[in-house]
């Protein structure tokens, strides 16, 4: 049973709005595996700072566009 | 899945076979022979190398299998390899002191020497195993 994170995030979305990127292309350019990545879609895992700066850096938007605290 | 997950379930089933083989022979020998008759030295030695074997032999095939991802490692693969560790830590040391309490009641060494192996053994399964399921419903 999955034990989700409170943070959310727009990863997918902004994945399809940048010409549907995969989550391999995206994991290759933040130095994540495809699988952390997929964690981090699913709300499984909570990334870094660092990882979470680098994913906003690939979409261009601010970090807040990409990860939402409720 | 990832090498890691597939690594964890590789030493798991490893462990499984060759201790669970191990310490079913002995368990046996010790329905027909006092513990302090035993001569259990030379195998709980030699049990080591069907490990070592059996722990290259998967893991190359997985990473044969997928080469790409063989020694890809990021931050969450570290973060639950740490909480593996604590997790199998703390079953090493309930074992180390249950070796320690059983000394002090000075019983054959047979079982002084099995306790802390299998204490290892535990312990590494259940790191394992602490791996597996935080990888599956997540850190």
């Amino acid at each position: 049973m999955a034990k989700p994170t409170r943070v959310t995030n727009q990863i997918r979305a902004l994945r399809f709005s940048a010409g549907q990127m995969t989550q391999g292309e995206l994991a290759d350019r933040i130095g994540v595996t495809r699988q952390t990545l997929n964690a981090i879609e699913q709300g499984k895992y909570s990334p870094s700072l660092e990882v979470a700066f680098k994913i906003a850096r690939v979409f261009a938007v601010p970090l807040e566009q990409v990860f939402q605290y409720p | 899945m990832s090498f890691q997950v597939k690594s964890a379930i590789a030493m798991t089933g490893a462990l499984a076979v060759v201790y669970g083989a191990y310490f079913a022979i002995v368990a046996r020998w010790l329905t027909v022979t006092p513990a302090d008759e035993i001569v259990y030295q030379p195998l709980l030695i030699v049990a080591i190398v069907p490990l070592v074997v059996l722990a290259v032999v998967s893991h190359v095939a997985i990473a044969l299998a997928n080469p790409k991802e063989a020694d890809a490692s990021d931050e969450r693969d570290r973060l639950i390899a740490l909480r593996g560790e604590r997790v199998g830590g703390h079953v090493l040391t309930v074992g180390v002191f249950g070796g320690l309490v059983l000394a002090m009641a000075e019983p054959p060494p047979f079982y002084i020497a099995h306790t802390l192996p299998l204490a290892w053994v535990l312990a590494e399964l259940v790191e394992d195993a602490t791996r597996i399921v935080l990888y599956q419903r997540g850190t």
